[in-house]
């Protein structure tokens, strides 16, 4: 794999807290936010990282058909390399490509039984083994924590590490923890919990857990680049 | 054509490939007298069906291009197209329901609702055709008419209503209870000619009393007395039944659904009745043009003899005497004699001979009335053009034209042949909007390009028997380009002292990667090269494009900066400056990392659900990268890049590994690098062929 150093800083190592060691197979995380604040940009940005780093990224969606999440990580990938050489980009996204797999559902015929299904097709026949899975656009409500704990199951015994991204409502009460009320029933299963929320003209980004502590080792605060949607931790 | 138009029915026959759509056709025209004995599609006489008119057709046992044909049925005019159903051919279903009213749908009683059924209930949906459904094949073993009812509902979502409930099915077939007149019918006779009315059977009159509740709960829809009459469980008359299935039909809002067994006769004067009864005549459908002078604004159409003429030609056919035009009117009479103008060409016509068509046979007459379907003689025009009276300028809406997906290279044996094939592509490019013919300069070939492999292949043969064209095929070369990674610097000198004036000129610059096909920028600054000699420089370093010194493909993406240079008072020249630039350039090149590009496709397969592994797994083994797959629910979209190289005969693998269920479109993408292991081959290949053509001098 081709791979800059200089390219990318891990997204994750600047949240701060070693929070991509926490993650293991079988592991969720979950991004929560409002409507149009940055989730995919931010998911986006975390799978390319992982692609970078040699892991093979499925990409479910229930909100946008195959081109457009192309799109999303084409247009992400091009600011996270803007430096580099054009031949070199292009070398390098043909080389991301291969550790990538789109997979789009209409809304109303996703389960998580089809996803299972999908996913042990696609490594039964050997023709993508992801080793982490991105979905984008996930409607918690609908599901039990049974069925949460069932897909946490699969995604051990397949070695699997699961992101969310989980849309927020504006007025929606949140638990002290900061956690949105609609999503701490099913917070224990989470690993990792990073919240975007919108203030002023940024949109900032924290972890939130269900003890309420934040993480300290960071000092700067981080949030979305507005030009980018890139994380960073440049103060303003 | 003593017909009044209300009586007139324009209908095509549309259906997933062996339906017996051609089959139907032939027993509904001998049922109308039009012919006198049926000819199976396969038959032991040799004959072939009526319909499957070219020699090709017979023998292969498929419908190539649609025939066109008409009959009578209870003093109702029926204008057959018959289409055929292979996916290659779709712009043959796709015109032929551009200009059809009503559609027979064929149906499979065993393979039920199959692929090409979806692509043809596309189409109708697009034109908007009325329809109604005829299960066949009832006769066959593990038929069942019902489970087809409920795909029709479940996989088309076409509201499908049972009109008949079988009376024994597979080898028991023996006819079908009516559900309108309560009824049973029996076809007796060689060929089924005479129908045998008799009461239900008594084990079917349950069947029959729960199947006839739900088509007047259906058709009660569409008429407030049928509904009253349901509802006070007063007697419902057939008439009323009738009118008001009729007017659910039209909508597009009810399919009824016929069933039988063409091949055995059973069934095919019930169809008669329904197109009479429930499909439209040209009255019953609102036609638009565009008014080309008011920004293509739709302009309504009446089907009436004395208005303005407005007709398109939708189909063209070479006859031994001459072009022969298929042509719809919509509005208007066409008569023998009438000057009318091309709306596309702005040329004026004068309406030579006018026939109507029955199959290859055709009878002459002396006008089209409004709403009916005809063909002229001898005028010059392609298809889809729309014909007016002289002082309109309106344009039946644009046909769609899906673009071709395969390109094969074909070459003329001998002299006679080249002219041939000339006549024969040109022909056919008339006829067939998707079938289209290029010239590659870089490989001096003629391209043909079409629909599918099955689709180019029809072309080829017709070309052999019908133009008596030797051809050379073989697979399409792939269009390869290359270009530069790196910068790299040259500096080059040409000098040649031969005697007579010499040739001097000496360029010094480099070459970089850049987007464009071509870039030139000249830094020579205080004369060392005269700026006389820059134009010269320029076309020496574009001449090297061409041809790449490595590979002998065309170069793309070279930006060439010629920075310095010198000149001799004497021996310089613009030839000598050309010969220096293709000196410098080959200096250049080879230190400039050239690689190998070749065309990427985007590749889109839709498959059933069951098949997405299978097909996703043929993409991988042809160097495809799988973008993504988006789930439907029943079906997969899958969506890859694949280069261009690896495509050929993907049709046919698709097909056996779907059993012909999926579909692929192909469109370019992009030029990307060939890897290294694909590299070896090709210069292999290179190789072996400079090796053949230098053992064949």
């Amino acid at each position: 794999m081709l791979k800059n150093s200089n390219i990318l800083q891990d997204p994750l190592t600047m949240i701060g807290k070693e929070a991509a060691a926490e993650i293991e197979n079988g592991g969720f995380a979950a991004i929560l936010a409002r409507a149009g604040v940055g989730k995919t940009a931010l998911m986006v940005q975390l799978a390319i990282y992982g692609m970078l780093n040699n892991k093979n990224i499925l990409h479910i969606s229930t909100e946008n058909p195959v081109d457009k999440v192309n799109l999303w990580y084409r247009e992400v990938f091009d600011r996270l390399v803007q430096e580099e050489e054009n031949s070199q980009k292009d070398r390098l996204w043909e080389q991301l490509l291969h550790r990538r797999f789109i997979m789009t559902f209409e809304t109303e015929t996703f389960s998580l039984d089809k996803l299972e299904k999908r996913v042990s097709e696609l490594t039964a026949s050997e023709i993508f083994q992801p080793s982490q899975i991105m979905i984008d656009g996930f409607s918690i409500e609908d599901q039990t924590g049974e069925r949460l704990k069932k897909l946490k199951d699969f995604a051990l015994a397949n070695r699997l590490i699961l992101w969310f991204t989980m849309r927020t409502h504006r007025d929606e009460p949140v638990e002290t923890s900061g956690i949105p009320k609609s999503f701490s029933q099913f917070a224990e299963l989470f690993d990792l919990m990073l919240l975007l929320h919108p203030n002023k003209n940024r949109v900032y980004l924290k972890i939130i857990s269900e003890t309420g502590q934040q993480d300290n080792e960071r000092k700067s605060e981080l949030y979305l680049d507005p030009a980018t949607m890139l994380i960073s931790d440049t103060p303003v | 054509m003593n017909f009044e138009i209300r009586n007139v029915r324009n209908i095509g026959i549309s259906a997933h490939i062996d339906s017996g759509k051609t089959t139907l056709t032939e027993r509904i025209l001998y049922l109308t007298k039009r012919i006198h004995k049926i000819h199976e599609v396969r038959g032991k006489d040799g004959v072939g069906a009526t319909m499957d008119s070219m020699a090709l057709e017979k023998e292969r046992g498929i419908t190539i291009a649609s025939a066109a044909t008409y009959c009578t049925w209870q003093n109702h005019e029926i204008n057959i197209i018959d289409t055929p159903g292979h996916v290659d051919f779709t712009m043959e279903v796709e015109r032929s329901l551009r200009v059809l009213d009503g559609a027979i749908l064929v149906l499979c009683a065993v393979g039920g609702v199959q692929s090409q059924s979806i692509t043809v209930d596309h189409q109708m949906k697009r034109y908007n055709i009325p329809c109604i459904a005829f299960i066949n094949k009832c006769d066959r073993s593990g038929a069942n008419p019902f489970r087809v009812i409920d795909q029709l509902r479940d996989k088309l979502g076409h509201n499908a209503v049972a009109m008949q409930i079988p009376i024994g099915l597979e080898s028991g077939h023996e006819g079908m209870v009516d559900l309108v007149s309560m009824k049973a019918f029996y076809f007796e006779g060689e060929y089924g000619q005479n129908v045998k009315t008799d009461e239900i059977p008594s084990h079917l009159a349950e069947e029959a009393a729960q199947k006839r509740e739900e088509l007047l709960d259906a058709a009660s829809m569409f008429s407030d007395e049928l509904m009253e009459a349901v509802l006070e469980e007063q007697q419902v008359s057939e008439n009323l039944l009738c009118e008001a299935i009729r007017q659910g039909t039209l909508k597009r809002e009810i399919t009824p659904v016929m069933m039988g067994s063409a091949y055995k006769n059973k069934g095919v004067q019930p169809i008669l009745d329904a197109i009479a009864d429930y499909l439209p005549s040209p009255l019953n459908v609102e036609s638009y043009a565009l008014d080309v002078n008011n920004e293509e604004a739709p302009v309504p159409l009446a089907a009436d003899d004395s208005k303005p003429l407005v007709a398109l030609a939708f189909k063209l056919e070479d006859t031994a005497y001459g072009q022969l035009t298929y042509i719809r009117t919509y509005q208007g009479a066409l008569n023998k004699g009438d000057t009318v103008y091309n709306v596309r060409s702005g040329k004026k016509i004068k309406i030579g001979r006018i026939v109507r068509m029955h199959a290859d046979k055709m009878e002459e007459v002396t006008k089209i009335p409004a709403g009916f379907i005809g063909a002229v003689f001898g005028i010059d025009c392609a298809s889809g053009d729309t014909f007016v009276e002289p002082g309109l300028n309106l344009s039946m809406s644009s046909m769609y034209i899906p673009d071709p997906v395969i390109t094969l290279a074909v070459k003329p044996a001998d002299y006679k042949s080249e002219t041939n094939m000339a006549k024969a592509l040109n022909r056919f490019t008339k006829e067939d909007p998707t079938f289209q013919t290029s010239f590659n300069p870089e490989t001096g070939e003629s391209l043909i390009s079409g629909m599918g492999e099955l689709h180019l292949d029809i072309y080829l043969e017709r070309m052999k028997r019908e133009y008596n064209v030797s051809l050379h095929t073989g697979e399409p070369q792939v269009a390869y380009r290359e270009t530069i990674t790196m910068h790299s610097k040259f500096d080059y000198i040409h000098k040649k002292q031969t005697g007579g004036a010499g040739q001097f000129g000496r360029v010094i610059g480099h070459m970089e990667p850049t987007d464009k096909e071509f870039e030139f920028e000249n830094k020579v600054s205080g004369g060392n090269i005269p700026t006389l000699y820059i134009p010269a420089c320029e076309k020496g370093f574009r001449e090297c494009m061409k041809k790449g010194p490595w590979m002998k493909f065309p170069v793309t993406g070279v930006k060439v900066v010629l920075s310095d240079g010198s000149s001799h008072s004497v021996d310089s020249s613009e030839m000598a400056f050309q010969a220096a630039a293709r000196g410098g350039f080959q200096q250049a090149y080879h230190k400039a990392g050239p690689v190998l590009l070749e065309p990427v496709m985007k590749v889109v397969v839709e498959t059933p659900d069951e098949y997405q592994g299978n097909v996703m797994g043929s993409l991988n083994q042809r160097r495809g990268v799988i973008i993504g797959v988006h789930d439907e629910g029943v079906s997969t979209v899958i969506e890859a890049h694949v280069p261009l190289a690896e495509m050929f005969g993907y049709s046919t693998v698709l097909r056996s590994l779907t059993q012909g269920k999926a579909q692929f479109t192909m469109e370019f993408e992009t030029y990307k690098e060939v890897p290294k292991s694909v590299l070896q081959e090709i210069e292999k290949n290179l190789q072996q062929s400079a090796k053949t053509k230098t053992a064949a001098q």
